[in-house]
């Protein structure tokens, strides 16, 4: 009932975010996660960002940062952007911090909701914002082409960039062929498991490589990436493989994990645990986002749902 | 200091510890102000400071005025309001763990706000006014829900109970099917006043400014509805209308303030009783007493959540609990041993 | 000022424990209304002091319903001691007192000369005057009734209604209170209407006894046409003995009204 209310998004979520709308040398217009339009002048000299995710990425279409977020996680940062100053929590963003920075660019994080709060302020300051929703490789290849744009006078990075995304292309044609898995993507954390939809990093490129999530269903809300998902489905549709990312300490957390599904009978009756196809996927390929690593993660995980195939 | 204060009153009587006490709150607020404007992120001083606001262009210019004046005002006003509207709730339910809280308006508040940040983030800038209509709107469901030829402040608190639980459900069902949404939200669910704006200033006062001044007129009626309904009726006080009035006041003052800082539990409960133990019920200092003394507690507490672990800041519901808890917990040992003692 | 009820019906909800009740109390005289635990003579008291609303009929101030008056006007002519009241704990006698003048004052206005004379007369009358500034919570419950008497006289009205004023005093402090309501009414000309439990006290105090039962007057008049054997026994199902000692009937009750053959039975 509570997912027919959601209305941000299209089912697929590619709607209008990120559509161009007008460009020139010297600025763009786009429009933004919300659907706002947003000007933006190309080759920003003082850029903050408030997503760690997006430090990397900003970093790879070949821009520079002066202010990024706190980072808690064992997400790496791009070693050029360890000397940028701090701005807080990604939850909780220091705008005093951000102000004295004196940014001309500000790519904010539209997951986060209270990020949104920061734009009234910025435009006060003068700053462009920009507001990014970054969830899985569909929003990464549309951000990665705003930001090797908006960085008009660093193309060689561009060029790399697009190198890879071809790699990408041509790894998800050759999946066109083959026999499509069922698969179950989920995310391990303190609080329990939580079943990914195609929103979601995981799952999203799982359904690119041709893999069918078993969790869709009308009553799955729409625009969520996470749901708690019922087991007796699970088992009634007992997907091929079965994709685990776990947060925190990944190893220790794995071996636990694995410890359980052993000696779990429920676990121990899909067929995806029979036929040792539970796979437990490395965090800084698949927790978080890979940016400028996306084709070995796509890689990787072709290799998992394909095992026959050879791949190079 | 308490106990000093006792003293100050045997010896020198109430009118003197009376002064005093307001004098003491006047200086906490104005303290309170100084330090959240010469801390944060940026250190000034005062000279600093007074040449910042000289230099529109600069850097400090901008921080100043752009976030610390907006952001302080705003935890002035909401301080203001919770302990406001606390103070009137707890009179009127005769009741000293009446809060804004039992009204509905954290719970209408919330449910509107989580509504708008997960179902429709895109529309978050109704986020302000849509809260503060869930908070009108849950108070008004129950008043409708505990109305029986009147309004009795036990049906009150019981109807409360129930329909922040019903809300209460919706917004943890809302939370476990957006669970990938959820940073924003548990800064709103604790309360605080992080990249609050000049906009949010504006949507404060009007509502703190009508609250105080209707309140502080009214405030003789509350003292004649504490004797009880009969005793006042008794004095040609008309009881449900004076009542209706205040809720509705308290109403006012807390969905402004809770639609602005989110869901600060702290405040109206214990900062109108801190000022009760000190200077008495009788609601014409009262009101006043807990209106300064919300304003300094607020804007002390954001400032020590900004620069306890700077640049990472700690939401002010947290700050408040952590500090204002033992306060009121040794407030309360004193009270209870003086009281004992006599 | 007369004080009058006129067929009044109430009820709290549900059925009515009051019908076609009616009494003029004359002025400057004292009525006391007797009757059994729930026979509704506390709900009379109420009605008369715009408490309860009367489902039929109405109470009358000077010719005047009570439902018509402005609250402030009526409270400056009728005061009502009700059974249960609260006293803010760091308030003091003075303070309270003080509150009786709140239906004389406008809005805004602070103490003026005559709310201090009027509040200084009433502490005196009261026996509070040494009082004054003492904590209502330190008084012992003797002391805090009278306290709230002076609230009442603050008030100045012309009819004062009491409820069950002496339930929770001692004998000493009892006596000293109904001395003071008669002083009241002799020396002020104040019209006292009481609910009272204790059937000597009524007698001793009363110019005019109302006993109520079966939801209306069983009987009313004169303490000694009321305080009779036989109207007792109907009242409150108790044998009595009656001495009348200067002037005045004395109950002394000797027992439960129950059948002889249930107290042979034994247990």
């Amino acid at each position: 009932m509570l997912s027919g209310f959601s209305f941000a998004e299209d089912k697929d979520d590619s709607g209008r975010h990120l559509c161009i709308i007008k460009e020139d040398a010297k600025s763009l217009i786009v429009l933004d996660a919300d659907g706002k339009k947003v000007k933006l002048t190309k080759n920003p000299r003082r850029v903050v960002i408030g997503f760690t995710s997006l430090v990397n990425l900003w970093y790879y279409a070949g821009g520079k940062a002066v202010g990024i977020p706190n980072s808690r996680s064992r997400e790496n940062i791009q070693a050029e952007a360890v000397k940028a100053a701090r701005i807080g929590t990604f939850s909780n963003l220091n705008m005093e911090k951000i102000i004295s920075l004196n940014p001309d660019l500000a790519i904010l994080y539209a997951n986060v909701n209270n990020q949104r709060a920061a734009r009234d302020i910025l435009a006060s300051n003068n700053t462009e914002t920009i507001l990014l929703s970054y969830r899985n490789y569909s929003d990464f290849t549309r951000i990665l082409d705003l930001f090797v744009r908006l960085n008009s006078e660093n193309p060689e990075k561009g060029k790399a960039a697009s190198l890879m995304v071809k790699k990408i292309d041509a790894i998800i044609e050759k999946t066109g062929k083959l026999k499509k898995p069922g698969f179950l993507s989920f995310l391990f954390s303190g609080s329990g498991l939580s079943a990914e939809t195609n929103l979601a990093n995981t799952a999203h490129m799982a359904m690119l490589l041709g893999g069918r999530n078993i969790v869709t269903g009308k009553n799955v809300p729409k625009g969520s990436g996470r749901v708690s998902f019922s087991m007796e489905k699970v088992m009634m549709e007992d997907p091929d493989i079965i994709l685990v990312t776990t947060m925190g300490n990944g190893k220790k957390l794995a071996a636990k994990m694995k410890k359980n599904l052993a000696n779990d009978p429920v676990w121990a009756s899909l067929s995806a645990v029979k036929a040792g196809r539970v796979y437990f996927l490395p965090n800084e390929l698949f927790l978080y986002r890979a940016n400028e690593k996306y084709a070995e993660a796509f890689l990787t995980l072709a290799k998992l749902m394909y095992p026959e195939e050879k791949w190079d | 200091m308490f106990c000093g204060l006792k003293n100050i009153e045997k010896k020198y009587g109430r009118l003197t510890f009376r002064i005093v006490v307001f004098v003491l709150l006047a200086v906490f607020v104005l303290a309170s102000f100084l330090f959240s404007l010469r801390s944060g992120s940026l250190k000034l001083d005062f000279s600093e400071i007074i040449n910042a606001l000289l230099e529109p262009q600069s850097v400090n210019y901008r921080i100043i005025w752009l976030i610390r004046l907006p952001r302080n005002l705003a935890a002035a006003l909401v301080g203001t309001s919770l302990a406001l509207a606390g103070a009137i709730l707890q009179g009127i339910m005769r009741n000293p763990l009446a809060s804004p809280g039992i009204i509905g308006v954290s719970s209408g508040a919330g449910l509107a706000a989580v509504i708008v940040m997960l179902l429709a983030p895109q529309y978050y800038y109704l986020l302000v006014p849509a809260a503060f209509l869930g908070a009108v709107g849950a108070s008004l469901l129950i008043f409708a829900l505990a109305w029986d030829r009147g309004l009795n402040p036990l049906r009150l608190i019981l109807s409360g109970v129930a329909v922040s639980s019903i809300f209460g459900a919706f917004i943890s069902a809302l939370m476990i099917f957006y669970s990938d949404r959820l940073h924003g939200v548990v800064e709103f669910m604790v309360g605080g006043l992080n990249a609050r704006s000049w906009k949010h200033v504006n949507i404060l006062w009007p509502y703190a400014t009508g609250g105080i001044i209707a309140s502080l007129f009214m405030s003789r009626s509350l003292n004649i509805l504490v004797l009880g309904d009969d005793a006042a009726i008794g004095l040609g006080l008309r009881v449900e209308r004076t009542r209706i009035i205040f809720i509705a006041i308290s109403s006012l003052l807390a969905a402004a303030a809770v639609s602005v800082a989110g869901l600060l539990g702290f405040v109206g409960l214990v900062a109108p009783h801190m000022m009760r133990m000190i200077i008495g019920s009788d609601h014409r200092l009262l009101f006043p007493a807990s209106a300064l003394f919300g304003a300094g507690l607020l804007m002390s507490c954001d400032t020590v959540g900004r620069i306890v672990m700077d640049p990472v800041q700690l939401p002010v519901g947290i700050i408040m609990a952590i500090l204002g808890a033992p306060f009121f917990l040794y407030l309360l040992r004193t009270k209870m041993r003086n009281a004992t003692k006599s | 000022m007369q004080l009058k009820a006129e067929k009044i019906e109430l009820d709290y909800g549900g059925d009515p424990v009051i019908t076609g009740f009616s009494l003029n109390v004359a002025e400057k005289k004292v009525v006391t209304l007797i009757g059994a635990n729930g026979s509704g003579k506390s709900t009379i008291l109420k009605a008369m002091g715009r408490l309860l609303k009367p489902s039929h009929g109405a109470v009358y101030l000077d010719g005047k319903e009570l439902r018509s008056y402005d609250t402030r006007q009526l409270a400056c002519k009728l005061a009502m001691l009700p059974q249960m009241h609260h006293t803010p704990p760091e308030l003091t006698v003075r303070d309270l007192v003080a509150y009786g003048r709140f239906p004389h004052r406008k809005m805004f206005q602070s103490s003026r000369l005559e709310d201090n004379e009027a509040i200084d007369r009433a502490l005196f009358l009261a026996g509070t005057e040494e009082l004054q500034n003492r904590r209502v919570s330190t008084l012992s419950g003797g002391e805090r009734q009278r306290a709230w008497i002076a609230l009442n006289l603050a008030q100045e009205p012309k009819v004062l209604l009491l409820d069950e004023p002496t339930t929770f005093l001692d004998i000493s402090h009892q006596f000293d209170l109904l001395e003071l309501v008669r002083e009241m009414n002799h020396n002020l000309g104040i019209t006292i209407v009481m609910v009272l439990h204790d059937l000597n006290h009524a007698a001793r105090y009363s110019d005019k006894i109302v006993a109520v039962k079966n939801k209306g007057i069983y009987c009313c008049g004169a303490p000694e046409e009321v305080i009779t054997e036989e109207n007792l026994r109907e009242i409150f199902n108790i044998n009595v003995r009656i001495i009348n000692e200067d002037g005045i009937p004395h109950v002394i009750p000797t027992g439960s009204c129950k059948k002889p053959a249930k107290q042979n039975k034994g247990t």
